[in-house]
């Protein structure tokens, strides 16, 4: 696949990533782990400033975090409103053929996008990105292909082919070690030492969670998505676990059903681990959101609140991995970035850091973490994950990795599950 | 697609808009419930606090079962638990804090006082359904469209309203997902994880207070950053439509 007028840009940190987007395009995105004070800051800075831009060239974006590219509720709309910028009269069977194109089903497009997974957010900006091709001079993109899984990188290769043939440019910004199209995976380095493991097991009865139907503002049908194992209701597992599974299989949804935060309509969900059979605690994709509008310390201080032992417990959690990334940056200053000041905790890398001190300091009986690699380069990541897991086990606290990277946790992992498609409703959880 | 979809479709937006500005209308001018609750004190059956909450009890009924038809009986019961989580907070806030500063209600009666914090309950939950449905019955994307295609003066301040309409729509989505954050982090939801720190009584009246105003807190400001935090994307989305409409011209 040859696409000539890609420029291919690579960071070591987020905030690098997130630096060089604001300065190509003109967005600016306000921080999100500093707190308030600095994002109204933000605001308003960009609010003094936007007006001032003299690059008029249009561009499409692909945002870091690619859900907030798509300003309409609907993939119906953001298509729509696409397409409109070069054609008055939309037919709607354009818009399906654009959703049909880049590998998603008709019906997601009354869905509303807040539901969709990640890898289906990053599917439709490439469908919007398609529809909007006569209008504009090129792309901007972040991580394009971070949350898709490998079977479906061809479908950024085909955009991308689109826009070399009308002479648009294409921008890409990844992180280093990001994989993309048309490269070779490096084999990852082997661990020094062995992960411990905390051997747990998983039982499903048939549960099942149903999307109720949306009458209101637009129609959406219900949908139900329901889980099963491919031979016993037990499966025995050894962590740390990777999780593995297509594009909009549901792999977000069941760690949101082991967390607690969706509870199935029907059938049930068990954990039983050395930590008990109590809840899992979860560390979503887009982690920032997770500080709830708070500075990471903020955030920390604010959960411990009333158990001032546990926010030790956390500090110490924190400052262990803390040390040894430090320690790991030290032969590799490019990488020193991500990890930011200790003074002031602010980076990405600090906030998901945080986010799983705090979870590891309760004792959960699993912790999960959805895409650990996002906004990460591909060693820091490996090393924060490796640290986290030792971290985790000395705790005999489990861990599942959600992952379209399965490469990036080889040597790490001690077994794997694959979540597939059986039917339309019905998902297998298979360990393989 | 289901008739009733269809006959949404159908209403074209000005009768949309015109029939939910008049049902709104005891909100924005308190006519005619006001002449209603004269009418029932009239009959002397009822006292003045009685004939108004008869009224308002009634009215409430009647957006309800409006939202109901329109939105259906799930998204009806998540308005309406928002709306009597939000009810609930804001008047026993203020009782507390009318109790904490007398001067807040300086010159008030102790009957006074409970009738305007029944008052203000009674406002959030009928106003607060009603206005999710008034602000998501119409569609950002069109009106954004149709804004861009006007001449003059009102083409910049259209934008502008426009985009304030979409900020507010996106509220809702904001909500949902803090909704399971909160949950994640919380699953008592109402009670904090963290607190069973030997000796510590979190529960005792001093911490609960810190609890509850600091969730309130937390609340609000995660609500109004999650909210400003796609501004700048929206903005640039909105600017390239005009400007396409713009060089269509």
């Amino acid at each position: 696949m040859t696409v000539n007028n890609t420029q291919i840009n690579r960071f070591n940190s987020f905030e690098q990533q997130v630096s060089y987007f604001t300065h190509k395009t003109g967005v600016h995105l306000p921080r999100m782990t500093f707190g308030k004070g600095a994002f109204f800051k933000d605001l308003g800075m960009w609010s003094n400033t936007y007006h001032s831009r003299i690059d008029k060239m249009e561009s499409v974006h692909i945002l870091p975090d690619p859900v907030q590219g798509l300003s309409f509720p609907r993939a119906i709309d953001v298509l729509s409103s696409a397409l409109s910028l070069s054609s008055k009269v939309i037919d709607e069977n354009e818009i399906y053929g654009l959703l049909e194109y880049f590998g998603l089903p008709e019906e997601k497009a009354t869905q509303p996008v807040i539901s969709l997974s990640g890898g289906e957010i990053l599917l439709l900006n490439f469908a919007k990105a398609k529809a909007m091709l006569p209008y504009v001079d090129g792309i901007t993109a972040c991580s394009p292909i971070h949350w898709l899984n490998e079977n479906r990188y061809h479908y950024w290769g085909k955009l991308a082919e689109y826009y070399d043939e009308k002479n648009c440019f294409v921008d890409v910004a990844l992180l280093e070690g990001e994989p993309f199209i048309d490269e070779v995976n490096e084999e990852p380095e082997a661990l020094a030492h062995p992960m411990p493991a905390v051997d747990w097991c998983l039982s499903l009865s048939d549960p099942a969670v149903i999307f109720e139907e949306i009458r209101f503002p637009s129609y959406h049908p219900a949908s139900k998505i329901g889980y099963s194992t491919a031979g016993d209701r037990t499966i025995d597992l050894q962590s740390p676990v990777l999780l593995t599974g297509d594009n909009g299989v549901g792999k977000s949804i069941f760690a949101k059903v082991l967390s607690g935060i969706i509870k199935p309509s029907g059938g049930t969900v068990s954990i039983q681990s050395p930590n008990g059979d109590g809840g899992s605690r979860l560390i979503f994709q887009d982690a920032i959101d997770q500080l709830f509008g708070k500075s990471i310390d903020g955030h920390m201080d604010w959960v411990f609140r009333f158990d001032s032992q546990k926010r030790q417990v956390a500090g110490e959690i924190y400052n262990e991995i803390d040390t040894t990334i430090r320690e790991y940056t030290k032969e590799r200053p490019a990488d020193h970035e991500a990890l930011g000041p200790q003074s002031e905790r602010c980076t990405l890398l600090q906030a998901k850091i945080s986010l799983v001190s705090e979870r590891l300091a309760t004792l959960p009986s699993v912790l999960i973490l959805d895409e650990p690699g996002w906004g990460l380069s591909r060693s820091i990541a490996r090393k924060l994950v490796e640290t986290v897991c030792r971290t985790a086990g000395n705790l005999k606290v489990a861990v599942v990795l959600i992952s379209h990277h399965a490469g990036w946790w080889q040597s790490m992992v001690h077994s794997r599950c694959h979540l597939s498609r059986d039917g339309k409703d019905a998902v297998v959880i298979r360990k393989i | 697609m289901n008739k009733h979809t269809d006959i949404k479709k159908a209403m074209p937006w000005w009768l949309k808009f015109l029939l939910l500005l008049i049902f709104g209308l005891p909100g924005i001018s308190g006519w005619p419930t006001g002449l209603f609750v004269l009418h029932l004190q009239k009959t002397d059956l009822f006292t003045p606090e009685i004939a108004f909450i008869c009224v308002w009890g009634t009215y409430a009924c009647c957006v309800w079962m409006v939202v109901l038809l329109s939105a259906g009986i799930n998204k009806l019961l998540t308005y309406l638990g928002a709306a009597f989580t939000l009810a609930l907070t804001v008047s026993i806030l203020g009782a507390l804090m009318r109790g904490f500063f007398p001067i807040i209600a300086a010159g008030m009666s102790k009957e006074a006082i409970s009738f305007k914090l029944i008052r203000i309950f009674i406002n959030i939950i009928v106003f607060l359904p009603y206005s999710v449905l008034f602000i998501n019955s119409f569609s950002a994307k069109r009106l954004i469209d149709n804004v861009a295609q006007l001449g003059g003066r009102y083409r910049t301040v259209g934008l502008h309203l426009a985009l304030a309409f979409r900020v507010f729509q996106h509220t809702g989505e904001v909500v949902f997902n803090l909704f399971e954050i909160w949950t994640e982090e919380y699953p008592e939801k109402i009670l904090p994880r963290n607190k069973n720190e030997l000796g510590v009584r979190w529960y005792s009246p001093v911490k609960i207070l810190v609890w509850v105003w600091g969730s309130i807190h937390a609340w609000i400001f995660a609500c109004i950053i999650h909210t400003f935090e796609p501004i700048p994307a929206m903005v640039e989305e909105i600017e390239r439509i005009n400007r396409a409409q713009n060089s269509e011209r």
